[in-house]
């Protein structure tokens, strides 16, 4: 396989929108295509990432819209809908067309535009990953399995709500010093947890969890060039190297897992990925896990093989993942804060990386970033990707 | 009264609550329909405040219980709050009505 | 005021006021919940303007009606209205309006964030509701929503009672109420707040700053900045 790089990377800012989807993900494209020198008709191939596109925007065909809107035909154009996991699986497409030798130069780009529906719409649109009958029915949603999980996962390794609330808070703060954060305002332990009043401002969404448990719902796009890796200096001084990428699928319905605490897709997928690039999760400098509940930070961190299963939380309690802690986890704020856009999201996470590993990341940068780590967790962990990038 | 029906695999006997193509743990085609236990244990449950469409309730309690077999089935909490490891009933009942048609499912009552 | 300006105004109860709180927000800062006066009702309108061409979530409709509310208060041409405002580091982040229908019947009218995502919607919505309730000491009030998410936050989150022979003045649709054991049984999870607030915080409440109307909309309505 030849080696692949990303030569560009840009994300919009994550927030609610008034753009259309298709105009959404081409600013994507160009946020990606601003950040590199390269005259775009040697695009090859475009993958969108997207999940929504037909529930919530009413829209097919939006690959090819968004080829049409860049006007570089004849480049191909396919959409990738991964639940969740749909942004690290477009890259993982994408960086296979180009280690088969397919492709020299492929676009991946990353869009959605929740806020076209209610809350309730987007809810019951994520829900629809849940099994239709053993789950949907009952009214099942992805928070509702995220405090399933929770409940089981915080009494089986003593994880209370203060550590929860310290996840959400190093993210929140994180993102404000991320200016594409969807999310910029910090909050406090006081305010969210200790106070009377943090039964109005962090109400219950699913048990134990509570509002800022739960990742916002985000409109935006993200986007990444990718180039054979022998070629990459063609176009930019800091490629960075895509140095493995793993993957692993579990039960649909969650009460099938022999062990509903056992994210063993993360594992897997961490497993595969660390071996393809060839480092340990002790090499790995930052990471950008899935938050889209703060109980899943902890618990892929874990599962990732950072920390001992059941540790997790003890390193948020020592700070060993703030900026500038012994592994900084969601730098950008995570989907926590930075948002999550679904289908935006893994490649959001590797645009970060790319910024961390360039040196590029500004206030949040992470000193002397060699190696990172993203999981893109798709539906409730039965589809995930791990993605490790190296400083080229 | 409606009956649940559960759906048990011919070669390794693993039990699932909703029927499948094949079995999760030997992929095997075939399986003998049977009736679940009436009791089950809790394993997990949560309280559910942000709900989809279709639902104009505060909250629903949902939950997770395992069946004597090992089989494991998800459904409503009809009760308050009850601890992982209570033992409850298990019954098929509807649970909601859409397009005028009944919609049935598990629901899981504290026993005794 | 001449004898014609006095047939136009309403004879006007006297209402007991609603006595100042703190709240702390998520972001641990404190906001205090105040009545408005009369004299602050041009600062309100100001605050309002750029909201009456925001079509995004009916802010439009929210913010046209509450400023004609404010207008007809402060022209003494509503009758027994009253608004209460919450302010934030001296910044306007929200308000609610209501009026008494009756002695024992309140309308609830109004309630408009300024500011996302420090649930102050829900905190100035239930300080409304405690008004009328413990201060007005009235049995019901009536409410209706003008849009879909005012609708699943109230009527559900409060578990309101309809009143279908009751016609709001801000709609045609079916009314709800919030009854006093209703409020009562909700009242632990939904209303918080400490009182008293002093009287240098209550102070810096007075002269408050109102947003800049561009950073308001995309706070709202999420332009693209």
């Amino acid at each position: 396989m030849r080696d692949v790089a990303i030569i560009g990377a840009g994300q919009t800012k994550f927030a609610r929108t008034e753009w259309p989807l298709v105009d959404l993900l081409v600013e994507g494209t160009r946020t990606a295509l601003a950040d590199v020198r390269i005259d775009e008709t040697l695009i090859q191939s475009v993958l969108v990432a997207n999940m929504g596109a037909g529930m919530l925007n009413h829209q097919s065909g939006v690959a090819s819209a968004v080829v049409d809107a860049l006007g570089i035909f004849p480049a191909h154009a396919e959409l990738v809908e991964n639940g969740p996991a749909s942004g690290a699986s477009a890259v993982k497409l994408g960086f296979l067309g180009i280690a088969a030798g397919y492709y020299d130069i492929v676009l991946v780009v990353g869009g959605e535009k929740m806020r076209a529906v209610t809350g309730w719409e987007s809810t019951d649109f994520v829900a629809t990953l849940t099994h239709p009958v053993a789950e949907y029915i009952y009214g099942i949603t992805l928070p509702s399995m995220a405090g399933l999980f929770a409940r089981l996962y915080m009494d089986k390794y003593g994880i209370t709500p203060e550590h929860l609330a310290m996840v959400a808070i190093k993210n929140h703060d994180n993102a404000m010093l991320n200016p594409v954060a969807h999310i910029q305002q910090p909050i406090t332990m006081e305010g969210i947890l200790h106070r009377p009043e943090a039964v109005v401002n962090n109400p219950i969404v699913a048990d134990p969890l509570r509002l800022f448990d739960c990742c916002p719902v985000s409109d935006g796009a993200a986007g990444l060039v990718l180039c054979a890796a022998d070629r990459a200096k063609e176009f930019c001084e800091k490629p960075v190297l895509v140095a493995g990428i793993g993957q692993a699928t579990d039960t649909q319905v969650l009460h099938e897992r022999e062990d509903p605490t056992d994210l063993k897709a993360v594992r897997l997928a961490s497993e595969q990925a660390f071996r393809m690039a060839g480092v340990r999760p002790s090499d790995v400098d930052v990471a950008e896990l899935h938050d889209a509940f703060t109980i899943l930070e902890i618990a892929e961190s874990e599962h990732a093989g950072f920390f001992e299963k059941g540790t997790g939380h003890r390193a948020i309690e020592r700070g060993e993942t703030r900026i500038g802690g012994k592994l900084p986890i969601n730098p950008s704020g995570g989907l926590k804060a930075r948002g999550h856009p679904v289908g935006a999201t893994g490649i959001a996470q590797l645009v970060e990386l790319v910024f961390q590993l360039r040196g590029d990341a500004g206030d949040r940068q992470v000193k002397d970033a060699r190696v990172g780590y993203a999981c893109n967790f798709g539906g409730f962990g039965n589809n995930v990707l791990a993605t490790i990038l190296k400083k080229g | 009264m409606k009956k649940p029906t559960a759906y048990k695999c011919t070669k390794c006997g693993r039990v699932t609550t909703y029927a499948r193509l094949r079995c999760l743990s030997c992929r095997n085609e075939r399986f003998e329909r049977v009736t679940p236990a009436e009791t089950a244990t809790l394993v997990t449950a949560t309280e559910v405040h942000m709900l989809p469409v279709g639902f104009d309730v505060r909250f629903l309690r949902v939950g997770i219980a395992e069946f004597p077999d090992g089989s494991r089935v998800t459904g409503w909490l009809v009760s308050e709050r009850i601890p992982p490891g209570t033992r409850v009933d298990v019954r098929w009942e509807p649970i909601r009505e859409r397009d005028g048609e009944k919609t049935y499912g598990f629901t899981f009552h504290p026993s005794g | 005021m001449n004898e014609l300006e006095a047939t136009l105004r309403p004879k006007e109860t006297v209402q007991p006021p609603y006595p100042a709180k703190r709240i702390v927000l998520a972001s641990g800062e404190s906001m205090i919940v105040r009545q408005a006066t009369r004299e602050e009702v041009p600062g309100l309108l100001e605050a309002l303007e750029p909201l009456l061409w925001v079509e995004r979530d009916y802010y439009d409709i929210v913010g046209a009606r509450t400023f004609a509310e404010l207008l007809g208060w402060k022209r003494y041409r509503v009758r027994d209205e009253y608004c209460l405002v919450g302010i934030l580091d001296g910044m306007l982040v929200g308000l609610v309006n209501g009026r008494s229908l009756s002695r024992n019947i309140g309308i609830s009218l109004h309630t408009l964030a300024l500011r996302r995502g420090l649930r102050i919607g829900a905190h100035l919505f239930a300080a409304k509701m405690e008004y009328h309730i413990e201060y007005l000491n009235q049995k019901e009030v009536y409410i209706v929503a003008e849009s879909p998410i005012g609708f699943r936050r109230w009527m559900i989150e409060y578990s309101l009672e309809e009143r279908p022979h009751v016609h709001h003045e801000l709609g045609g649709v079916i009314s709800y109420a919030l009854t006093r054991p209703l409020y009562f049984d909700s009242k632990d999870r939904l209303v918080v707040g400490e009182r008293p607030v002093s009287d240098e915080m209550l102070a810096s409440t007075f002269d408050f700053e109102i947003p800049e109307p561009d950073m308001l909309i995309t706070q709202v309505s999420g332009r693209p900045e």
